[in-house]
């Protein structure tokens, strides 16, 4: 095993298991549905909450995304292997955690504009918008990914695993939403953007360190 | 001196798995490590690989146990355990790319004929049968050189044909200089191994 | 550097006869504090020129509220020992701290809601305190969640510790960032802990009872430390001839 064979074989299984991303992708669409059935569908009401809306829904998906990312791996004895070839658990987390974002990101990427169109989501706020996902959900990713090493030897894990993971969330949520309506004020929100990339530096260190040290304590 | 322990002791969930078990592997050496079901042999495998934290007793790598010594002994060890790393979602060649990708493709044709999986090569493992999966994670055997080997059940759920094979492999095995530690319930028709018996 | 003290406290044996030692003398005092700072002010102290006679459950809120934070720090740091040393005592105290942790935090929400009711004329108010306490509180709930899933010990002790600790690395992020969003949201929520001036009388209590409460808080940690311990080294002989001498 070496790295490079890991990361083939992982983009390799994250494109067979396209469906798993697919799901959390079409979950991301139903939160949004529900918002303005659930609660309101004026437009007035829905162009102040659409970025919220966007983002708690993102929230909620990115979780199910991760949810059993290390399932597999401990089932079948990976992380064993991983070891035994000399390679660092936390890397080998790393670009797991990485490669399914890409896979997730794009398709999302792809749905906004629509979702902003059907949540009234103001037109200039499109960008905004783009940005603060691309910028924050790396962040939530590897945040999901400490609570799926934690949870990855139970076979329902996806309960628990909202209840710990979505405390985390929170800074990130705040100040994503923080940042575009910013925007909307007409007021910079450059300095939310620079809080939530120093908050995706501070768990790019962490969180590869944590999920090294649980999945190693779950193969035990 | 491969590998030396002393007086190891297993706790899992408070309960002490097998009385102290102390032995040592030279180059050239097999043991077999018996005992009934849930005596602790696959147990005792993960703790020499330092996977399983130990209660009591002494692990020693080529006479040390420092961290460079344990990340040394890794590095020439090959251990195929019960779950072997087989991707039940990836194909016959890219499991043993991903087991092997340090060993350039080429090499591994023989080896997959010798093992009777060139028909599957493109099949994904969830289809193949249990002896099949097993054929694909000990193909490492042949593809990886590596000193030590160990192996857990090796033989379980191999046909005869496949059984004769790592034998053979393991007696070739010590007499280029290594060593293989191995658990197995069936009689072993190699000569000389030495037993390890928990209880 | 002398360590034996810290070799006494990781050893379950010595902390149970030790704290059993403590836990007598911190559940007098703890109740002299807490019995005089409740009674001085709940029945002493002046009203509130403002709230009348309402602010006085600010001798339990207040100090419910701070030791649930710091019980958070506790834990966490019972998170590290254990995930760095691997001490016995550790997941032990971390269990104790999560439980009256959440119990605090849980407290300080409830007394909070009482008072805010008079005073803001509602149970609940996202004002950036009550916000981080509930978000302590659910915190907590995972930690002790993720405690009760696993039936290994080992791995439920390390899990929880891993999770404990994590939370505690982002615990300033995330009520920085609480204390950000509050502002954004509702700039003139005015605040009541935050009173100026606060004459000596009220505050002098207040002082009383946290500090008997903090103290009452942590013999509950220790007696529940000990039942753990009593728990898990059920099989040893001193568990045995402990719990055979008390029958």
């Amino acid at each position: 095993m070496t790295y490079s064979s890991i990361f083939l074989s992982e983009w390799y299984l994250t494109f067979r298991r396209k469906q798993d991303i697919a799901n959390s992708i079409l979950f991301f669409l139903v939160v949004i549905v529900l918002f303005p059935i659930g609660v309101s569908a004026s437009p007035s009401f829905l162009a102040s909450a659409s970025v919220g809306i966007i983002w708690c829904a993102a929230s909620l998906a990115s979780m199910l995304a991760l949810d059993g990312i290390f399932k597999e791996d401990l089932r079948d004895g990976s992380i064993d292997q991983w070891r035994m070839n000399g390679l660092m658990v936390s890397i080998i987390v790393l670009g797991k955690v990485l490669i399914r974002w890409g896979a997730f990101i794009l398709p999302l990427l792809v749905l906004i504009p629509f979702c902003g169109v059907a949540l009234s989501l103001p037109e200039d706020l499109m960008f905004e918008t783009i940005v603060s996902l691309l910028v924050g959900t790396p962040t939530l990713f590897l945040l999901a990914a400490i609570g799926a090493s934690i949870t990855a030897s139970l076979r329902n894990s996806a309960v628990l695993m909202t209840l710990i993971v979505m405390p985390l969330y929170l800074p990130v949520l705040i100040f994503s939403t923080g940042y575009v309506k910013a925007s909307e004020l007409g007021v910079s929100g450059i300095g939310q953007l620079a809080i939530l990339a120093a908050i995706f530096l501070i768990v790019l260190l962490i969180s590869p360190f944590f999920c090294a040290i649980s999945l190693k304590a779950s193969a035990e | 001196m491969l590998l030396s322990i002393k007086d190891l002791e297993i706790e899992r969930d408070d309960k002490v798995l097998f009385s102290p078990v102390s032995f040592d592997l030279n180059s050239g050496d097999i043991i077999k490590i018996a005992g009934e079901n849930g005596s602790g042999k696959s147990s005792l495998l993960r703790a020499i690989l330092g996977f399983l934290t130990i209660s009591d007793g002494t692990i020693l790598y080529r006479g040390g146990s420092t961290n460079r010594a344990y990340n040394q002994f890794l590095k020439e060890t090959l251990y195929i355990g019960h779950n072997t790393g087989v991707k039940d979602n990836l194909s016959v060649s890219e499991n043993l790319y991903l087991l092997n990708g340090s060993v350039p493709k080429k090499e591994f044709s023989t080896v997959v004929d010798m093992l009777q999986l060139q028909e599957h090569m493109d099949v994904l493992c969830r289809f193949l049968s249990e002896g099949q999966k097993k054929r694909v994670a000990l193909a490492s055997l042949w593809l990886r050189e590596c000193t030590l080997w160990i192996l857990d059940e090796p033989f379980v759920s191999l046909d005869n044909v496949a059984q004769a094979l790592i034998q053979n492999a393991i007696l070739k095995q010590v007499a280029k200089g290594g060593a293989v530690v191995l658990t197995t319930h069936q009689p072993l028709a190699i000569p000389n191994y030495k037993e390890v018996f928990l209880s | 550097m002398n360590w034996s003290w810290f070799h006494t406290l990781g050893s379950p044996k010595k902390f149970y006869y030790l704290s059993l030692k403590w836990e007598r003398f911190l559940l007098s005092f703890g109740a002299l504090f807490l019995g005089s700072g409740l009674v001085w002010g709940l029945g002493f102290a002046p009203e509130d020129y403002l709230q009348g006679n309402s602010f006085r459950i600010i001798y339990i809120h207040v100090p419910a509220a701070v030791i649930a934070q710091s019980f958070y720090v506790a834990m966490g740091v019972a998170a590290f020992v254990q995930i760095v040393w691997r001490m016995k005592l550790a997941p032990i105290a971390l269990r104790g701290f999560a439980t009256v942790g959440a119990l605090m935090a849980a407290l300080a929400l409830i007394t909070g809601a009482i008072w805010g009711k008079p005073t803001w004329g509602t149970w609940w108010q996202w004002d950036a305190r009550i916000t981080s306490v509930l978000i302590l509180l659910i915190m907590y709930l995972g930690i002790i969640a993720i405690h009760n899933t696993y039936l290994e010990r080992q791995l439920s002790d390390r899990l929880s510790a891993v999770i404990a600790l994590v939370g505690l690395i982002n615990l300033p992020i995330i009520k920085y960032s609480v204390d950000w969003w509050n502002t954004l949201h509702q700039p003139a929520t005015f605040t009541l802990t935050e009173q100026p001036k606060m004459p000596s009388e009220m505050w002098l209590p207040l002082l009383l009872s946290f500090i008997g409460l903090y103290i009452v808080a942590l013999a509950i940690v220790f007696i529940r430390m000990q039942t753990h311990i009593l728990e898990r080294e059920k099989k040893t002989r001193w568990v045995r001839d402990e719990v055979n001498d008390g029958v």
